[in-house]
């Protein structure tokens, strides 16, 4: 997008190839572009033009990620249900253990073999290990709400959390690279379906 | 015989409706006129993908214009699968409300 009129944010755009098999990757955003240039932007002004690209762009995102976040809920809901130390962390932060590794990995597998494109898996698994990683804050939320107030006592806290969310988006990626990278070079499967 | 959901045939009646002009973008704007409701594009490109894996509907490339940064258009049109999927949709809808008066009222 180097031209010179109103364009959606880079990122937004950027997110939105990722998703998108090679044969997608010009008439979708295009479509989009389309829309926002001649009917949003105009009549929404820039920021609400914006968000609804955005809103667009998730609800493309979604469309490819929503099994591997079924897979990470029922784990976490698993996890939670039985005892401690049957699913070891790998790396000492939440939402790093075996099986957590284990659901990342074929995450990313998943959306490489999807697109064909590695940077599909690398997204959805990170995206995947951030809702991981969230999951344990709406358990706290639920079983103990009082732990959702501790931070604002004590603002260290608040790095810890940032720390914590740090390792496992950085377990999220590795672990999603490295299945992709597997997506990538095994042949197309069935979620493949459109060649030209 | 292909069963398809009540999204599918709003797609293949937007595809039909648009005829050569039925594209991504135009698509989606037609079947939320239609369904009277907001729609995602990426509810709309899904079924897209799989009307298409579905031998339903197929789709060819076509150059884009200055507006859209000469990305490409990709044109959609219903196969005669996707054709006899809608008509069997029709009659079976039509053949589960036949003999009822319309518009159905509450019983009390």
């Amino acid at each position: 997008m180097n031209d010179t009129q109103p364009s959606p944010p880079r990122w937004a755009y950027a997110l939105l190839r990722s998703m998108l098999r090679p044969s997608d990757s010009e008439s979708i955003p295009g479509d989009l572009l389309e829309e926002y240039r001649e009917v949003r932007r105009p009549s929404l002004g820039q920021l609400r033009a914006d968000a609804w690209y955005v809103t667009h762009v998730l609800s493309v995102l979604w469309r490819v990620v929503w099994p591997c976040v079924v897979a990470i809920a029922a784990l976490r809901i698993l996890s939670f249900a039985l005892p401690p130390g049957w699913n070891p962390s790998l790396v000492p932060a939440p939402g790093t253990s075996v099986l957590d590794a284990l659901v990342i990995l074929w995450a990313g597998y998943y959306g490489s073999q999807r697109t064909g494109r590695v940077s599909t898996g690398i997204v959805i698994s990170t995206v995947t290990s951030l809702l991981g990683f969230k999951m344990f804050f709406l358990y706290a939320a639920i079983t103990r709400p009082s732990l959702l107030l501790a931070p604002f006592e004590n603002p260290f806290i608040f790095v810890i959390m940032a720390v914590l969310l740090g390792i496992a988006l950085g377990f999220g990626m590795t672990a999603g690279i490295a299945g992709a990278a597997v997506g990538r070079w095994l042949p197309p499967s069935r979620w493949r379906t459109r060649i030209s | 015989m292909e069963t398809i959901g009540q999204f599918e045939q709003a797609v293949l009646v937007a595809l039909i409706r648009l005829g050569k002009d039925a594209y991504g973008r135009a698509i989606l704007n037609e079947v939320q006129v239609r369904l009277n409701r907001g729609v995602s594009a990426g509810a709309v490109y899904a079924t897209l993908e799989r009307l298409e894996a579905k031998g339903l509907a197929s789709s060819t490339l076509a150059p884009g214009t200055a507006i859209r940064g000469g990305r490409a258009r990709r044109y959609f049109v219903p196969t005669a699968a996707g054709v006899r999927a809608l008509n069997d949709a029709k009659s079976a809808t039509d053949t589960m409300f036949r003999g009822l008066a319309w518009p159905l009222k509450v019983r009390t």
